[in-house]
């Protein structure tokens, strides 16, 4: 039996910049579809409109035409606090420049999204240290994130990406920001994370390993459309 | 999010940017502590001060003479204003309206204090004891030099037997008691006269019997002389000739009045004045009566009432009695009566229960138709005085609080641009415009919080080093004894300073917590 899509894209565009000035589609017609829990990558050169697309994805921003529908629901309809409590539950976002709260430690930024779904403190704080330790550093929860290396960082943005258990993962450039031994470390550990098919994970990334080792698919992108004959043909 | 949840993330944001903290709540303590020690030293500081004025016997006496012209309170209809007169002059304009009024319906009123009136004064409800202020004139002589000495011209003056003042100013020997008896106090300056000059002199002139020699009778020219020497004191006979020369030129302007340009009224009521001076005059058979009464000497005391009093702050209020002899009021009165024509007189002293009931016997005196002189425009003008103070430093730590307003309002503004990208990442992960604007919001309210209780706490420490520095210097500078707190610390300037804290805190939070929770993510994150 097929899985259900989980994310179905159509014709969705993003421009940036008003009408009568220097308009910058970053977004032109992408049309996607994501089986829930398939692991898909997004490759593309820098302008490419990758990240945007998983802005849109992440509810971080909304397409100005086409329309998205995640889980059957149309995002792009959602109100601004609709679209907060779908980022809270629905969606983890690992970033490629972590984007840890930098006055918090380890344990309360992954802490966060159950504390802003209102779970209780002792609960939270239990399933917080569950994810450090998954990721490896239990140790170090009660550290601030400048006492934390790359790699410890972009753990700790991991646990808290999933921490919520969201239906949708979405990575963007994950490994960008760290040296190749760090990298391989974060790969296989989202490999590890999201294999069991619990999680529909989609990668936004220009290197082509990354993509190959952590998904089972790969859509190319140019000038913010999906480009047709595989992604060997863009990188 | 949780409520407690934006509290624990409020409290930990203030707390992981201290100096932001410090900074914003020293603006907030400075203004409400003014405040607050502005609210605690107005509330004591009158309690104090009305302590002090209630516990000053002087302030609880009412001085009375008759009202010799009276006019009622015009009816409302005699002083309705037109209404073209503008309502920012219709004040001044009714004030002469009246004055004008009761000008036109003057009646005569008392020239004197009978005894019956004085009955109704002692009637009054909260009057304790009322003291005719009787003044008679004698000879006196100490028994035991008699033979030896020159008698003394004195004037013997009524005593409150009940005053705590008298007792003060007492030099030896014991006050009078309260009953009347046949025995007086003496003056320091006739003790002097006397030739009694230490303190053991003082002592040895207690218990001697002193022989007054009255007269009575001889009523020429007796009440002028009685007037003079009530406002002149002792008036030798170089100061009555000129006087006496004075009332022929009087009594030669009356028999010119017709030519006067006073109006028929006035004139009429000048000749029916002097009709019945003449005509005491004529009745008068100008046989002098003496009769010698003897006295024990009680004690001596000086007579600077003000000295004496407890009370320095307002021991202006009554100054020196002047007098030689003074004898128990019941005493001065019937002494009164033996040498005068009737047993009525021009002043006495109505004293109350407290302070408070001053405003309420006055009016009473006053609808006897006499004149009513009482210290209450003295705590009147006290009090205008500290609600004016009070009013200009109310003024200061608003002033103070609107500056710490804006510097919290800037700061959290500038913290707000500092941590866009924190907002961004709270969204990302789920915040809700409504979390961020709570957050802040709740930043807001902790300073206010916080900065409520240091400020309770150093006004509490500054009021009780202020009430102990201030109660010692006023008992060093101004004689006072303070009893009460000058810094009343009660609950509704805590409450007030915890309102105005929070309340100023949160609305310079406001701003720029609306404008985190408007925060899109994708550019807030962008700056970092």
């Amino acid at each position: 039996m097929t899985p259900a899509p989980l994310i179905v894209a159509d014709a969705l565009s993003k421009s940036y910049g008003q009408s009568g000035q220097h308009v910058i589609r970053a977004l032109d017609g992408v049309s996607l579809s994501v089986l829930t829990g398939e692991r898909v990558a997004v490759v593309g050169k820098s302008g490419s409109g990758k990240s945007t697309l998983l802005n849109l994805l992440a509810g971080l921003d909304r397409p100005t035409a086409g329309s998205l529908k995640i889980d059957g629901r149309q995002l792009d309809r959602f109100t601004r606090n609709e679209m907060a409590r779908y980022r809270c539950q629905t969606v983890g976002i690992i970033f490629q420049s972590f984007q840890l709260l930098p006055q918090r430690t380890a344990l309360q930024n992954v802490e966060l999204p159950l504390m802003l779904s209102g779970v209780p403190s002792r609960r939270r704080r239990l399933q917080a240290l569950e994810w450090l330790d998954r990721v490896g550093l239990a140790s170090r929860a009660a550290h601030l994130p400048y006492a934390l290396s790359g790699g410890e960082q972009q753990r700790v943005a991991i646990a808290r990406a999933l921490v919520h258990h969201p239906r949708l993962l979405l990575a963007d450039e994950p490994t960008g920001n760290l040296d190749s031994v760090t990298a391989d470390q974060i790969q296989s550990l989202l490999l590890d994370l999201c294999s069991d098919g619990s999680v529909t994970f989609v990668l936004v990334t220009h290197d082509d390993h990354l993509a190959s080792r952590c998904c089972n698919r790969t859509v190319a992108m140019g000038d913010g459309k999906l480009m047709e004959g595989g992604h060997d043909a863009i990188l | 999010m949780r409520f407690f949840d934006i509290l624990t993330l409020a409290a930990q944001d203030l707390w992981a940017r201290k100096l932001r903290t410090f900074l914003n709540l020293t603006g907030i303590v400075t203004g409400c502590t003014m405040l607050l020690l502005t609210a605690l030293g107005a509330t004591g500081s009158t309690a104090v001060l009305r302590g002090l004025f209630e516990s000053a016997e002087e302030v609880r006496k009412i001085w009375i003479e008759p009202q010799y012209f009276y006019a009622p309170e015009p009816p409302q209809d005699a002083i309705t204003i037109s209404d073209l007169v503008e309502a920012d002059r219709v004040e001044r304009i009714r004030s002469e309206m009246i004055a004008a009024w009761k000008g036109e319906h003057r009646e005569e009123g008392l020239d004197a204090i009978s005894p019956a009136l004085l009955a109704q004064l002692s009637e009054i409800p909260r009057v304790d004891r009322v003291i005719p202020d009787v003044r008679v004139d004698a000879q006196l002589t100490l028994d035991a030099e008699a033979a030896s000495s020159t008698p003394l011209f004195t004037h013997i003056v009524s005593t409150d037997v009940h005053s705590s003042v008298l007792a003060a100013q007492l030099l030896a020997g014991d006050v009078l008691d309260a009953a009347p008896r046949d025995e007086v106090l003496v003056s320091e300056w006739l003790a002097y006269r006397l030739g009694y000059l230490s303190r053991d002199d003082l002592k040895r002139l207690i218990g001697k019997q002193v022989t007054l020699r009255f007269q009575a009778g001889g009523r020429e020219l007796h009440w002028m002389y009685q007037f003079l020497t009530q406002q002149y004191g002792t008036l030798d006979q170089g100061g009555l000739a000129e006087q006496i020369a004075f009332a022929s030129a009087f009594q030669q302007v009356l028999a010119d009045l017709d030519s006067t340009s006073l109006s028929s009224e006035q004139k009429a009521t000048m000749r029916n004045v002097t009709q019945s001076l003449m005509t005491s005059e004529a009745e008068s058979d100008d046989t002098v009566q003496v009769f010698e009464r003897s006295f024990r000497i009680r004690g001596v005391i000086h007579t600077d009432e003000a000295a004496a009093s407890p009370s320095k702050m307002f021991q202006t209020w009554f100054g020196q009695s002047s007098g030689d002899v003074f004898v128990h009021h019941a005493l001065a009165s019937e002494l009164h009566t033996q040498t005068s024509p009737n047993a009525d007189i021009h002043n006495a002293t109505v004293v109350v229960h407290s302070a408070g009931d001053l405003a309420s016997v006055t009016s009473a005196i006053e609808k006897l138709k006499l004149q009513a002189f009482s210290a209450e425009y003295l705590w009147e003008t006290i009090h205008y005085q500290i609600e004016r103070a009070t009013s200009i430093v109310y003024g200061l730590a608003a002033a103070v609080l609107l500056t710490a307003a804006l510097g919290i309002s800037n700061t959290l503004l500038i913290s707000v641009l500092q941590r866009t990208p924190e907002m961004g990442i709270l969204k990302s992960v789920g915040a809700r415009d409504r979390d961020i604007l709570l957050l802040m919001l709740a930043e807001g309210t902790l300073l206010g919080v916080i900065g409520a209780a240091v400020s309770i706490g150093i006004g509490w420490l500054l009021s009780w080093v202020g009430t102990h520095f201030l109660s010692l210097y006023i008992s060093s500078r101004a004689g006072e004894t303070v009893t009460g707190q000058l810094f009343q610390f009660t609950w509704w300037p805590v409450l007030l300073v915890c309102a105005c804290s929070i309340f100023i805190c949160v609305l310079a939070s406001t701003i720029p917590a609306w404008r985190a929770a408007r925060i899109d993510p994708v550019i807030a994150m962008r700056r970092r």
